[in-house]
């Protein structure tokens, strides 16, 4: 395998331009997803609230982050800080009975994007219906926006930790579902709700919480190989260092071999997809032992 | 020299001819073209007379008996205006006002050079006399047939054949006034369709309607009046400029209905008529005029492939009929070509799917099945991509989309994207014909949004929109407000100007004036986003915009 120098070298020295196992994040570039953000983002907009689910590391979290997230801005959105429903309250929340853990750890969540001195008291988070929450966000923002009006758009992130944390917690769930049902009333608020694509089942007996009872949805696959080969050589020649196309098709391959079953024999054989976590993975790893 | 031209209705095309030669000596012509009757008109016209310096009163046989041009030529012999007939037609001259029998007459059956150096050495000898007669004399009474007794008649209960045989009679002598034949259409088809009517009367008025000229020959040989874009209201011209300032950010999409096209092929009121017609049709009265209702009956009735080949056949026979250049084209004509054909001759200057061709849009949604607008914008330099919508369940081979065939398809000005929401002659499956069909339609879209492609949702959602050519109260319109505007993300909408173009409300309307204040509050009130109603016909909506279009650039 080989990986060609252009010429000229630019100056600067060259950062590794793969992130490795963590997901994008906001300000990265994200290659090879253009066509999946331009459909989901079409929707978002058109249909407000959208399910966005997917294969366990296809990449939802960097799709959201790193590019629906400017999408959105363009189109004149705030969204909000990226809700998760796991969080585990901080220290100073000790001693406190909790309302309700996925309601918490959601506004704790949505506290991360503002100042430390707007920050509501533990107590007061503890108490706050979102939609009072979000009211008064609305009311404390910054004028740092001009005259354009704004939508807020909540960003749920692997919304399956409402199922993975407590199976036995049924009114808490609905509780919470519910609370975000009568804030998304509102037509001027918008909703994205990503999770794996294996848990979707268990949000049924809740939909009807929802308005429209989720029935938006969008699926994120894993990466198809022309996606791929984009996601490994664009990052590399924006950095003037090219792929060859030998060297991508023959990682891709690696990548993407799968176990099949064929009578009574396993074979390897060559699947659709890409993890993109893997392509990542492998081509940061790449990059560092070729590049010094 | 300022000359007044009395002439029939029904010799307008050969008039045409007359007052084009006129001109062209460098007489300045007035000649009345418009169509209703009413004491403003008529007091217009009248005006006309006292100013001109020499009444032309173009003869046929359907001039000698009408009764405008007999009181047009008595009032300009009252107010001594000089007189010069001219013979359009053999015509008894005996059955003409007495007026023309002591006057010369010049010869004009045939359009030659030798007649028109005749014509214009006739005009130049006639004495003129500047001066009105003081006292004016007394301006006679609009010329209209009194149809209000056959009127009143026709509502009663039940008619017997004397009454219906005197109806008749009346409605062959109000035939001959060529200025009421709207009305008397009118009259003819409600008659027609009472329960009573006996065979050989309804054969009677089958065979008088066949006389009258088609509904809609007076759109193409009688332009409505333009009313000019300084006339309308300010506020109406910021909202068209704020419309092109959305269509240059490109945050604008124009939805096409029906009324770009009725030019060419009629409303859907005068197809269902027709059909109506033709398939006698049972239900009420007000139902013989909304296709859909008629389409449905056609469908249960007989089956759908019947229901497309008839309108097929039916439109492909009135352009055939109305468009020589189609007539003349052979048997084997497909109907988009015979559509295209027909365009292609006959279109205004200010042609909506031309004006639209011009404005910078992405995305095209087109209510309508035939391809013009696609023809618009490639005349425009453009090469349109066009989809539909695969609305229906239990069809399985749809063409090919766009978005299958090139996954990465974004529209753009250069390439855009002409949704057929309602279906394409291309796609004979995906054509929302009937009331079943627009129901099945609806339900399609709510149970699947994704029959809408992403990216018209998003700009539906997001874009300021132009209805253009829908009569506001029917289906097709309320269907598209209910299942493609008014999306659950319509919230954005309201940092747009919306607007719709809307023919008068008809004369069957009780209370126009109410109705109209009805219709804009129903897109004011119940729909994000709320839509401003332009009155107007599209033709004037069209040719104000490209004028307003033309200026900001």
């Amino acid at each position: 395998m080989s990986v060609d120098w252009a010429s000229p070298q630019p100056q600067a020295p060259l950062v590794n331009p793969y992130v490795g196992p963590r997901s994008f994040a906001y300000g990265e570039r994200l290659y090879g997803r253009d066509r999946e953000l331009a459909e989901l983002s079409d929707v978002l907009i058109a249909q407000r609230i959208v399910l966005l689910y997917s294969p366990s590391g296809a990449g939802k979290s960097s799709l959201l982050e790193a590019a629906l997230r400017p999408k959105l801005e363009q189109f004149d959105f705030q969204v909000l800080p990226t809700i998760r429903v796991g969080h585990e309250p901080p220290p100073s929340f000790d001693g406190l009975v909790v309302r309700n853990r996925y309601m918490l750890s959601t506004l704790l969540s949505l506290e991360e994007g503002r100042t430390t001195a707007d920050h509501l008291s533990p107590q007061q988070l503890n108490e706050i219906p979102l939609e009072d929450y979000l009211t008064r966000w609305k009311s404390v923002l910054p004028a740092n926006n001009g005259a354009k009006s704004q939508e807020p758009c909540l960003f749920f992130d692997q919304f399956e930790e409402l199922f993975t944390l407590d199976p036995t917690d049924f009114e808490q769930k609905a509780a919470f579902l519910s609370e975000v049902g009568v804030a998304l009333r509102d037509r001027s608020r918008w909703a994205l709700l990503a999770m794996r694509e294996d848990f979707i089942a268990l949000l049924d007996p809740y939909l009807a919480l929802v308005p429209k009872r989720l029935s938006s949805r969008f699926r994120l696959d894993l990466l198809g190989v022309e996606a791929a080969r984009t996601a490994m050589r664009l990052p590399a020649q924006r950095q003037g260092v090219a792929f060859s196309t030998d060297a991508a098709n023959h990682l891709i391959d690696d990548l993407r071999r799968v176990r099949v079953q064929r009578g009574a024999q396993v074979i390897e054989e060559l699947g659709p997809y890409i993890e993109p976590v893997q392509l990542q993975v492998v081509c940061r790893q790449l990059w560092s032992s070729l590049i010094p | 020299m300022r000359l007044f031209l009395s002439y029939a209705r029904h010799d307008r095309e050969v008039v045409a001819g007359l007052v084009s030669d006129l001109q062209r000596s460098g007489h300045d012509v007035w000649i009345d073209r418009e169509i209703s009757g009413g004491q403003r008109w008529w007091e217009a016209l009248l005006e006309q007379i006292r100013g001109c310096d020499v009444a032309v009163l173009a003869l046929s046989p359907s001039s000698a008996v009408s009764r405008a041009c007999r009181a047009e030529l008595a009032y300009a012999v009252a107010l001594q205006r000089p007189i010069l007939p001219v013979m359009l037609h053999d015509t008894n001259v005996e059955l003409a006002p007495n007026v023309i029998g002591t006057t010369q007459i010049v010869d004009y059956r045939l359009r030659s050079s030798e007649n028109a150096i005749a014509l214009i050495s006739a005009l130049s000898r006639l004495q003129l006399s500047p001066v009105l007669p003081a006292p004016l004399p007394l301006p006679p009474p609009p010329p209209i047939t009194d149809l209000g007794p056959a009127r009143e008649t026709l509502v009663a209960d039940s008619l017997s054949y004397a009454e219906q045989e005197a109806l008749l009679g009346e409605f062959r002598r109000g035939k001959d006034e060529g200025d009421q034949h709207d009305t008397l259409r009118a009259l003819l088809v409600q008659f027609r369709q009472r329960g009573d009517i006996i065979e050989s009367i309804g054969r009677g008025v089958d065979a008088l309607l066949a006389t009258l000229p088609s509904d809609n020959e007076r759109d193409e040989t009688v332009p409505r009046s333009r009313r000019p874009i300084d006339q309308r209201d300010p506020d109406s011209i910021d909202r068209l400029r704020s419309l092109l300032t959305h269509a240059r950010s490109g945050h604008f999409v124009p939805i096409v209905g029906h009324g770009v096209n009725d030019r060419l092929i009629g409303s859907p009121h005068t197809i269902a008529r027709e059909w109506s017609r033709a398939f006698e049709f049972p239900m009420a009265k007000h139902q013989h005029d909304a296709l859909p209702d008629v389409a449905q009956f056609i469908a249960v009735m007989t089956n759908v492939e019947t229901l497309r080949s008839s309108l097929g056949e039916y439109l492909l026979s009135r352009l055939r009929v109305r468009y020589p250049e189609v007539g003349q084209a052979g048997d084997g004509l497909l109907l988009s070509d015979a559509l295209q054909l027909a365009w292609q001759t006959d279109r205004s200057s200010d042609d909506p799917n031309v004006v639209l061709a011009q404005l910078p849009c992405r995305i095209y949604i087109n209510a309508n099945p035939w391809g013009l607008l696609s023809e618009a914008l490639r005349e425009a330099g453009r090469s349109p991509v066009t989809d539909v919508c695969r609305w229906r369940a239990d069809v399985y081979d749809w063409p090919g989309s766009i978005f299958a065939a090139e996954p990465d398809y974004v529209p753009t000005v250069e390439r855009p994207l002409v949704f057929h929401v309602f279906g394409s002659l291309a796609a004979p499956d995906s054509l929302v014909l009937t009331q079943d069909d627009f129901d099945d339609f609806q339900i399609a879209i709510a149970e699947n949004r994704s029959l809408i492609p992403a990216v018209v949702q998003r700009v539906l959602a997001n874009s300021a929109i132009l209805l253009l050519g829908f009569e506001l109260e029917e289906r097709d319109v309320r269907v598209l407000m209910r299942s493609l505007i008014g999306q659950e993300g319509a919230h954005k909408m309201n940092k747009y100007t919306h607007v719709a173009a809307q023919l008068e409300l008809s004369g069957a309307v009780t209370s126009p004036a109410r109705a109209q204040r009805y219709m804009e509050r129903y897109f004011a009130k119940f729909h994000q986003p709320s839509i401003d109603i332009f009155w107007g016909t599209v033709e004037e909506f069209a040719a104000d915009l490209a004028q307003l279009w033309k200026a900001g650039r």
